[in-house]
């Protein structure tokens, strides 16, 4: 349970930082400017860094498998529902 | 050719190296005086830093994102500290090289009027950040539906109701709660934001920070930021646990941390 707190301490503050990093701070023109992705791109994309795959699992994010076009398991099980209730009113 | 990487500007400070290494990993972080003001850099390869390839990684390369983001962040940190205290500081967004010295000269002369103008706003002051969290939703609809009016009433409704009718009744009991529940935590929540901003020189409401990027279960409410006077630092904290006191009864929780560099205050 320590450990977990830890954690998310520390989750919480990656994302932080993160936030105000890429987003924040006083902007002027410099010679090059490395340029992110549009931010809320990379918002999308960084829950997926702070959160490994099954920390993320423990806390019950588990949206990616459920989501049809992240995982061919899900497809699965979507089209075995489809063809059960088929069947059923068949 | 030789590029700077820029990290944040503050006033000169005598000191003129930092022990962080720079956002390459190897360089080291060093001060650039310009009249009272000194520019905090490192050195970086213009070809490297300029190149597609950091260019696509910046774009696309996540944990690259992620470690150069934490070196800006560590750096500005180190900048910031002094002798036990904290001074005043700017930072710089994300991703600033200036070419050569000269090319750094040329920002400092262009800028010197803005940046004098933000370190005396910000001077002795400190950003901190307040997050208010859903812990225990339960517990917060519970608490309204023993206080509103029109919940109670609905209740006493449906117990007079047979069985059949009071199901939908239940259901429609349900949503008023919820929206009930929505209600009142928009009002706790601009209440605690308002709150906190009287001690404060400025405020800030910023983006809530969804689970999968908190890592917590609960979910977040309110993120602001605050900036602060020196002195009324430990009157903020103060309020701040007596809120979360009052806020736990509830089913909520307000938890702060800083100070942070004044990212938002500049």
């Amino acid at each position: 349970m320590a450990e977990r707190m830890a954690h998310a301490i520390e989750a919480t503050n990656l994302a932080d930082i993160l936030e105000r990093v890429l987003d924040k701070g006083i902007v002027i023109a410099g010679d090059i400017q490395i340029r992110i992705a549009d931010i809320e791109l990379l918002t999308i994309k960084i829950r997926l860094l702070v959160a490994s795959v099954d920390k993320a699992m423990e806390m019950g994010i588990n949206w990616w498998q459920t989501d049809s076009y992240l995982s061919s398991k899900a497809k699965i099980e979507e089209l075995e529902e489809e063809i059960k209730r088929l069947k059923s009113e068949a | 050719m030789e590029g700077l990487y820029f990290y944040c500007i503050r006033k000169r400070s005598g000191i003129p190296s930092l022990l962080a290494r720079g956002i390459d990993g190897k360089g080291e972080v060093f001060i650039f005086p310009y009249h009272e003001l000194e520019a905090v850099v490192s050195k970086v390869s213009l070809e490297e830093f300029s190149s597609d390839e950091i260019q696509k990684k910046a774009r696309e390369d996540l944990s690259w994102i992620k470690e150069k983001a934490i070196i800006h962040e560590k750096v500005i940190e180190e900048a910031m500290k002094r002798n036990e205290g904290i001074s005043s500081i700017i930072p710089m967004k994300f991703g600033i090289v200036l070419k050569e010295k000269e090319g750094l000269e040329q920002v400092l002369n262009e800028n010197y009027e803005r940046f004098k103008t933000i370190l005396e706003k910000i001077e002795g002051k400190q950003e901190w950040s307040v997050k208010v969290y859903l812990k225990n939703r339960e517990k917060f609809e519970q608490e309204i539906k023993e206080k509103s009016e029109a919940i109670r009433k609905k209740e006493k409704e449906i117990a007079s109701l047979p069985e059949g009718m009071a199901y939908f009744m239940e259901e429609e009991l349900k949503e008023v709660t919820s929206r009930e529940a929505e209600k009142e935590l928009n009002n706790i929540v601009d209440f605690t934001f308002e709150s906190l901003k009287k001690q404060a020189a400025d405020s800030a409401i910023c983006k809530i920070l969804e689970k999968e990027l908190t890592g917590r279960p609960e979910p977040m409410v309110l993120n602001a930021a605050y900036l602060i006077s020196e002195e009324k630092i430990e009157d903020f904290k103060r309020e701040i646990e007596d809120l979360n006191q009052k806020m736990q009864a509830k089913g909520l929780s307000v938890e702060y941390s800083g100070p942070w560099p004044p990212y938002n205050f500049v």
